[in-house]
């Protein structure tokens, strides 16, 4: 399986970044604050924090076995016939995320901006290109995070300077009010999603071309990424207050619409979806990648090539049938996906060191 | 020679006056017509402010039948009047009472008229009542009421948009009478015909859309209501978008709200021991839009709650169409006799003579699938949020 498809470590930084950002940059500060309230700017710094040990977790994993993707060290781990099965099952946890994510991003359009548009025709568009993108291998996807990632930062950036005006302090009062409680179990679903994802990222680790910075890379990776989800939680709730950010779904959508500078500078919240298109792109192009490179791997093909268009089309049914309606799905990402995540997030890889280490191997 | 070949039947813009709108009335024996006809000085937008005339003015002649009438017209026109451009028919309904069949053949044998436009019915009311008032928004009242029509049809829903040809095809078919809605005009009538009408800004006279009337062969035998309405579109797959209003069930007081986005009917026959069953089957996706009473949409079971809410609602005023038509009117709108033709043609030459009977006494199921999406921006409800 000699893909010769390597990336640099500065460009898996910007892909970890991203894939981090992706959907939640919409969901996150809604969720955090239905439970933790005007605290849940700390329940994303504990996220983060949770976030780095979990890729430092990964990174141990992944550096134990240089130039191996996931699967294939799972396979190595487990014995040829278990670790199938444990390489089958990280398929179906990064299919299952990428329909979410693809379904997510229809949801968010279909309720805020295409209205009467099906979210068919948005998710057939939408997942042509990552389709087309997946075939032309991860390198070019590395490639084209190069181009969009300073924009993305940048507009970030522009975002938080028009909406310096509006903060207002009184709104993070008061810290703690109600304990540590609330703010931990909102951090929770939050770990789930994005930071227990992360795992899946082992499937790239092994084609960045300078191993020893490929682990300093996930980590800088991940704390850009997670200061970003921090910053925009704390914009929302210094801005719209820790109520209004509970009952939005896409809270960082409706903090959008506050900006306004003067008479000229204002409804500029679609330029600011622009942002997330970009983002949701990259989350949803590195998980069908993971998702085709998984199955390809398990099943011992030699490319991954074939399998992308006939699960681009499973996934496009997938992503309609995965949730009746956008509430179904909501709390499937609070009270199911967590779990789901922190099985694969945690206790997968923790197992696998675990076996590793008795078993001695490397 | 070739220059002048296609200009035999000549006739120059300035030597036509153009009809957009007409109105047929009953007076004793004999059918009053009525044409709205543009007045091109009044339309052209000029700089310079309003014209002082009328948009339209409207002719009016009686005749023994619609040919002679229009004909006659010249006596009072002082251009020969082109109908290639009508956008509105309206009869009145006490002409309808008594059969519209006595027009239809002329309005679709003649060249001139197109087949593009449509027909309702001035309920309550004569057609040249209707065809007299000012309205706001569009200069000719003609393009009020079809634009109007075809709104309201598309995302509302208690109106048939039906067209001349629909109109005549639903009259001649033996499984499938025709319906047409209502026009009336509210508020204070007197005022409509005058210009002050349009200078207020709520004018006291407008013309509004009300209930499908059920027809019977041609003639028009009696009205729907608004929710029977809405029913009867349902079945037809007439209605794009529309919005149903339920009672929280908790407090009948307070409301919710349902956008409907997409529907999707289909009506199927079934023979049980030689007796047709009717099943229509409708498939709805919407947007909860509005919830007055304590709710919140993070939780599935609001949804489904919401979902089986909508399809009650919509199942009962399918019902009530069905019925009020089965029992009171005895006259298949819904086309059930055509879908019978369709899948049982033995059985229907049997019944095609009697079909008034078998249809008021047939079993019609309903079948509802709601789904409801999404709920656009926010997840709870405002009287949730302020808690009571």
């Amino acid at each position: 399986m000699a893909e010769n498809d390597p990336i640099q470590a500065y460009q898996f930084k910007k892909l970890a970044a991203l894939f981090i950002i992706g959907t939640s940059i919409i969901l996150v500060p809604g969720l955090l604050a239905a439970e933790a309230k005007q605290d849940a700017w700390i329940s994303s710094l504990v996220g983060l924090l949770a976030g780095l040990l979990l890729v430092g977790l990964y990174v141990a994993l992944g550096s134990r076995f240089p130039g191996r993707t996931l699967v294939e060290f799972s396979k190595e781990i487990c014995g040829r016939w278990l670790g199938t099965f444990v390489s089958f099952l990280w398929f179906t946890y990064a299919f299952i995320l990428t329909s979410l994510v693809l379904r997510n991003l229809g949801d968010f359009l279909t309720s805020s901006m295409l209205v009467e548009t099906p979210i068919q025709a948005i998710h057939l568009i939408y997942l042509s290109i990552v389709v087309i993108g997946v075939y032309y291998g991860v390198s070019n996807i590395a490639r084209t995070a190069d181009i969009f990632f300073p924009l993305v930062i940048a507009l970030f950036g522009v975002f938080i300077l028009l909406l310096v005006q509006d903060l207002d302090f009184k709104n993070v009062q008061p810290v703690l009010g109600k304990g540590i409680t609330p703010v931990l179990s909102a951090s929770f679903p939050f770990i789930g999603f994005p930071f227990l994802e992360l795992v899946l990222l082992l499937m790239i680790f092994p084609k960045v071309k300078q191993p020893k910075q490929a682990g300093k890379a996930f980590l800088s990776g991940t704390l850009i990424g997670g200061t970003v989800l921090f910053v925009i939680t704390l914009l929302c709730i210094l801005v719209m207050g820790a109520e209004n950010t509970a009952s939005e779904i896409y809270s960082s959508f409706e903090l959008a619409k506050k900006i306004e500078i003067g008479e000229f500078i204002q409804r500029v919240e679609a330029i600011l979806a622009g942002i997330w298109f970009v983002t949701i792109f990259f989350k949803l192009i590195l998980c069908f990648y993971i998702t085709v490179l998984t199955l390809s791997q398990t099943l011992n093909l030699s490319d991954y090539r074939p399998l992308t268009l006939p699960m681009g089309m499973i996934l496009y049914a997938v992503s309609i049938i995965i949730a009746p309606n956008l509430s179904y799905l909501i709390s499937f990402d609070t009270k199911v996906w967590p779990f789901y995540a922190l099985t694969f997030g945690l206790l997968f890889p923790l197992m696998l060191l675990g076996v590793a280490a008795i078993r001695k191997k490397r | 020679m070739a220059l002048v070949s296609g200009c035999w039947n000549r006739r120059e813009l300035n030597d036509l006056a153009v009809a957009v709108a007409l109105g047929v009335d009953q007076k004793g024996n004999k059918l009053l017509l009525s044409n709205q006809m543009l007045n091109p000085g009044a339309i052209a937008g000029k700089e310079g402010g309003a014209s002082p005339l009328a948009p339209v003015t409207l002719f009016q002649t009686s005749g023994g039948g619609l040919q002679e009438a229009s004909r006659k017209m010249t006596i009072v026109s002082t251009r020969k009047i082109y109908v290639g451009q009508v956008q509105m028919i309206i009869l009145g309904e006490e002409f309808a009472r008594k059969g519209v069949g006595k027009v239809l053949d002329y309005l679709s044998r003649d060249h001139e008229y197109r087949k593009d436009f449509y027909v309702v019915i001035a309920r309550g009311s004569e057609a040249q009542d209707v065809l007299k008032v000012f309205t706001p928004l569009e200069k000719t009242p003609a393009s009020k009421m079809s634009t109007s029509l075809e709104t309201s049809s598309k995302v509302w829903g208690s109106t048939a948009a039906i067209k001349i040809d629909e109109l005549i095809s639903a009259i001649i078919s033996k499984g499938k009478e025709a319906v047409l809605t209502g026009i009336v005009v509210a508020g204070d009538t007197g005022i409509g015909n005058d210009k002050k009408n349009v200078e207020k800004i709520l004018v006291p006279s407008s013309l509004k859309y009300s209930g499908l009337a059920v027809f019977k062969k041609d003639k028009l035998v009696g009205w729907l209501n608004e929710k029977e309405s809405k029913g009867y579109n349902y079945t037809q797959g007439k209605i794009k978008s529309t919005t149903i209003l339920l009672a929280c069930p908790e407090e009948k007081n307070k409301k919710l709200a349902v956008e409907l986005l997409r529907t999707k009917s289909e009506t199927k026959v079934t023979m049980k021991e030689n007796k047709p069953t009717i099943l229509i089957k409708l498939k709805t996706e919407g947007v909860a839009t509005d919830a007055q009473c304590a709710r919140d949409f993070a939780k599935p079971a609001t949804i489904s709650e919401l979902e089986h809410l909508t399809q009650s609602n919509i199942k009962a005023s399918i019902m009530s169409a069905v019925k009020k038509t089965q029992n009171v009117y005895k006259s298949d709108i819904f086309g059930f006799g055509e879908a019978v033709e369709r899948k049982y043609p033995r059985y229907w030459e049997s019944v095609k003579s009697d079909w008034d009977q078998v249809f008021s006494n047939i079993q019609v199921i309903v079948q509802v699938e709601s789904k409801i999406n999404t709920m656009f921006k926010t997840t709870k409800s405002f009287s949730e949020r302020m808690g009571k």
